[in-house]
């Protein structure tokens, strides 16, 4: 009996050896905002002029036609505003989140992990934006973003 | 879906985990009866002494690099087969981050029961199984530099104060009479289940008596050194 009672301990105690790799980084202060159809929600490409963002000098998306984009928020604050240039009036949109700092491994470093996501202000009409994941995080196998945001056109 | 499929994983671990367990503890109570089935010795529950010790591990640990600083101070009291277990240790940590640095400070407890499976030695040295409680309070410092490519460098530092940890053990060992009132073991610990209160703006990353907070399971081994204080003879 007490062999048994040994073999069943040492079992539970190996299946401490289980574990996953160590730096899988899943942090990101990307928003992925996709464009869809407000008939279909189907895949909508916008013709942008250019996105830019508070707080920073970078000009995203200039002349480019996408049905998704990928927005940085502001590491330093607690809420961005995006402006996006397309047809003839520019829209708005300003979101608030928390951050979190992660330590994932001495070898890979410390990370930030944005969550709590809200859109505080919009010039897009109700009904036309919608929130769905409140965290920002990437995949780093298969390279995918959550999906924060929807708009519809 | 891959986020999923990590839930997952540690449900089935804590799952697997705590069924062995509950086996354990019915085995352990068929042992009882097994064992011992006429034993008619009054007071038996009556305990023969106290053993205080500390752990050596983790004094080298702290001797032998510049990462790690702590001890830990060990004390069982035998009820028959039955020995009830306290801890209580320091653990500071210090690790270089390659974006930075990262230190913790505190102190940490456990508390539970070990089950002697040589109850027939006339020196009671021990092959032990256990189950133990921990609980540790500490403060982390955080600091860490990145670079986006929109806006720039930052450098964040995060202090948590009076952070709670909560964890539990399976533990087994030996404890061996080698003088008189000197004794010697090891105790393995099967570290699961680690949770702390909250913690706004840091997720924390090394709980003191448990390890990665991370890390749904976690390994752990003491080498310890007692000495026994008789209250009376063995039977």
């Amino acid at each position: 009996m007490t062999k048994y009672l040994l073999f069943t301990f040492l079992t539970i105690l190996l299946s401490g050896c289980f574990d996953k790799g160590d730096c899988l980084v899943t942090a990101t202060n990307l928003m992925q905002v996709k464009l869809l159809t407000k008939a279909d929600r189907k895949e909508n490409k916008i013709k942008f002029s250019s996105v830019t963002v508070s707080g920073s000098n970078s000009i995203l998306y200039k002349d480019t036609e996408t049905a998704t984009l990928l927005l940085p928020v502001d590491p330093g604050q607690s809420s961005t505003t995006f402006t996006l240039n397309y047809g003839s009036t520019p829209s708005t949109i300003t979101v608030s989140y928390s951050q979190e700092a992660k330590v994932i491994a001495v070898d890979c470093g410390a990370f930030t992990y944005y969550k709590d996501l809200q859109i505080t202000n919009t010039t897009y009409p109700e009904g036309s934006i919608k929130l769905f994941n409140t965290q920002l995080l990437h995949d780093v196998s298969t390279q995918a973003y959550a999906n924060n945001v929807e708009i519809y056109f | 879906m891959m986020f999923q499929l990590k839930r997952t994983q540690t449900m089935l671990k804590y799952i697997f985990n705590l069924s062995f367990l509950l086996m354990l503890a019915l085995t352990s109570y068929g042992q009882d009866k097994l064992l011992d089935p006429t034993d008619t010795v009054k007071n038996k529950y009556v305990p023969s002494g106290i053993r205080i010790g500390t752990d050596v591990i983790s004094i080298i640990k702290s001797q032998s690099g510049n990462k790690f600083e702590g001890w830990e101070i060990n004390a069982d009291i035998d009820f028959y087969r039955y020995y009830l277990v306290v801890d209580y240790g320091s653990w500071a940590r210090s690790e270089e981050l390659v974006n930075g640095s990262y230190q913790n400070d505190g102190n940490y407890f456990r508390i539970g029961t070990d089950v002697n499976f040589m109850l027939k030695d006339p020196d009671r040295n021990m092959f032990f199984l256990g189950f133990r409680y921990g609980q540790s309070k500490f403060d982390e410092v955080l600091n860490y530099t990145f670079t986006d490519p929109a806006f720039g460098n930052f450098q964040k530092s995060v202090t948590t104060s009076q952070i709670i940890g909560r964890w539990a053990e399976l533990t087994a060992g030996l404890r061996v009479k080698i003088w008189k009132g000197f004794w010697m073991g090891y105790t393995a610990r099967l570290k699961f289940a680690p949770g702390t209160s909250s913690t706004p703006g840091v997720i924390p990353y090394d709980i003191p008596g448990y390890g990665r907070a991370e890390k749904s399971t976690y390994w752990g081994l003491n080498y310890q050194v007692f000495w026994r204080i008789p209250f009376r003879k063995l039977d």
